[in-house]
């Protein structure tokens, strides 16, 4: 390793075998050291250049280390390779749990002290029954921001899974921005570069070219309230970095100035036959093509439908795209309800009293049902769920709904 | 503004695009009853659910939720004023029963708000 790492520039090529044998790793025990070494050996010829070393030196420390996540391979490599050359200082990467139950993986992680993730589900699905061992108590975020108020680095691969779109990021996580900006840590980016696959062809065992980037530093006081708009913002930006660094575009950063630009979200409610067949639209692709739900899509909203006080019928876009659809009832139809053989959870609870034609009721139900393209909800986009709510609504000057 | 206290909507059990944790976590509908049957032509069970529109306004309202400020932002004071008002002693029975219901899905839900943290200041 000592004959490769030129210390001016603290760029770092590929490591040798009696570098990764003879380099100090003074702080860790024995049998860590040796784990570590061993890691790097394993990895032999599998990283390539690495460049930016001395953002990630252990001065530096505490920051959150923010990465790409291209191959499975790198979460045990870069973690090895970067505690390789801070002499054995930890980075406290987050790692999924289930790869804790891989014999030999969870040893890794348990000697670096990964900061175990038990959002996802294993496979095969029984697997899951084991996932109560490796539930803690304080959440991720948590144990996050108590490694880094010790002065100890966390490393996130943003992406939260594999991605091996070799053009692309995915949307990413925000916890890395969250923590950020409420802890006041300055953020590393560092990329991940695999070789460009030709004629369609993957290079599954190319060296790995990591560079890192200069530390991001939260522009916002430190707050523990953090205010999404400009969670987003710095997510944003932490993920634009990543993206250069990897040679990536993120999508989102695109799609994210669209989505959030309120001017471009409209909803109004369907008042001609241009409207009405933009809704049959919306329902013939959602419906009717991705779910079979309906087959007469002129029968869905008859035009007597756009007079009436007692159904309102909401057309949602943005820009020039129709996005969603949503029927409102006022004073829904209990009967109606009854008919389709309605389960009350708890008899305890009289439906019938919060409907209007209950005698001496004074609260009075409407009903909201709603239809998105699954491109729009299908991301899981506050936006999308936003314009899904359903409910009672008024007109807006501006064209938005309003509850 | 009609005022009306609760809407109801219905969300499918195994449609893979559910909003059901959107409407029950995030707005604070709780479901109520199930159905098999309905007007669409899905087999999966209905869970119909409820939202007490008092009590969604003063939670968002007190988390500083981006669905209130969103929802929210050009609001009149009228507006605001006539939702954090004190609902009819009705409208309280059902929001009591309605935060005691348990989830047809069996999934841990937040707990509901209860009238007291609707009307409590601020």
């Amino acid at each position: 390793m000592s004959v490769q790492l030129q210390m001016g520039s603290r760029d770092w090529g590929p490591p040798t075998l009696g570098g990764i044998i003879r380099r100090p790793i003074p702080h860790t025990g024995l049998g860590d050291r040796w784990l570590i070494r061993g890691l790097a050996l394993l990895g032999h010829g599998q990283v390539g250049e690495v460049c930016g070393l001395e953002h990630v030196s252990p001065a530096n420390d505490p920051f959150i280390l923010a990465l790409n996540h291209s191959t499975r391979r790198e979460a045990l490599l870069v973690p090895a390779i970067l505690m390789l050359y801070r002499g054995g200082r930890l980075i406290h990467f987050m790692a999924d749990w289930n790869y804790r139950l891989i014999p030999g993986i969870g040893l890794i992680y348990r000697r670096a002290q990964t900061i175990t993730v038990t959002r996802k589900s294993a496979r095969p699905p029984v697997l899951n029954r084991l996932k109560p061992l490796y539930i803690e108590r304080l959440s991720v975020l948590d144990r996050s921001r108590a490694h880094l108020l010790g002065g100890r680095s966390v490393g996130i691969f943003l992406e939260g899974r594999v991605n091996r779109d070799h053009d692309r990021l995915l949307k990413g996580r925000c916890g890395a921005a969250y923590l950020s900006l409420q802890s006041g840590i300055p953020i590393i980016p560092a990329g991940i570069r695999l070789p460009q696959p030709e004629a369609g062809r993957g290079v599954p065992h190319a060296p790995l070219e990591i560079r890192i980037g200069s530390p991001l530093r939260p522009p916002s006081p430190t707050s523990l309230r953090v205010r999404i708009a400009d969670l987003r913002v710095w997510h944003a930006a932490v993920m634009s970095e990543v993206g250069r660094l990897c040679g990536k575009e993120w999508i989102s950063a695109k799609r994210s100035a669209t989505m959030h630009d309120d001017s471009r979200i409209t909803t109004r409610r369907a008042a001609c036959d241009e409207d009405r067949r933009r809704v049959i639209e919306i329902l013939r692709e959602t419906y009717h093509r991705e779910k079979h739900w309906v087959s007469d899509l002129e029968a869905e909203i008859p035009p007597r439908d756009l007079d009436r006080d007692d159904i309102a019928w909401f057309v949602v876009t943005i820009g020039d795209h129709a996005a969603g659809v949503l029927r409102v009832l006022y004073d829904p139809p209990y009967q109606q309800y009854l008919g389709y053989g309605l389960k009350i959870l708890d008899p305890a609870l009289q439906v019938a009293r919060i409907h209007p034609c209950q005698q001496n009721s004074r609260g009075r139900a409407v009903c909201g049902q709603a239809g998105v393209p699954w491109p729009v909800y299908g991301r899981r986009d506050p936006d999308a769920g936003r314009n899904r709510g359903g409910g009672r609504a008024r007109l807006h000057p501006s064209g938005y709904r309003r509850v | 503004m009609r005022g009306y206290t609760h809407l109801v909507t219905d969300v499918f059990e195994d449609d893979p695009h559910t909003p059901y944790g959107f409407h029950t976590r995030v707005m604070g509908f709780c479901p109520v009853a199930t159905h098999e049957a309905g007007e669409l032509h899905c087999r999966s069970r209905r869970i119909t659910l409820v939202l007490d529109i008092n009590i969604a306004y003063a939670r968002l309202k007190r988390q500083g939720h981006w669905l209130y400020r969103y929802l929210t932002s050009e609001w009149d004071e009228l507006s605001h004023h006539r939702l954090a008002r004190r609902p009819p002693p009705e409208a309280e029975q059902i929001a009591e029963l309605l935060r005691r219901l348990p989830s047809p899905t069996g999934n841990r839900q937040e707990p509901a708000a209860t009238v007291a943290d609707a009307y409590s200041p601020g």
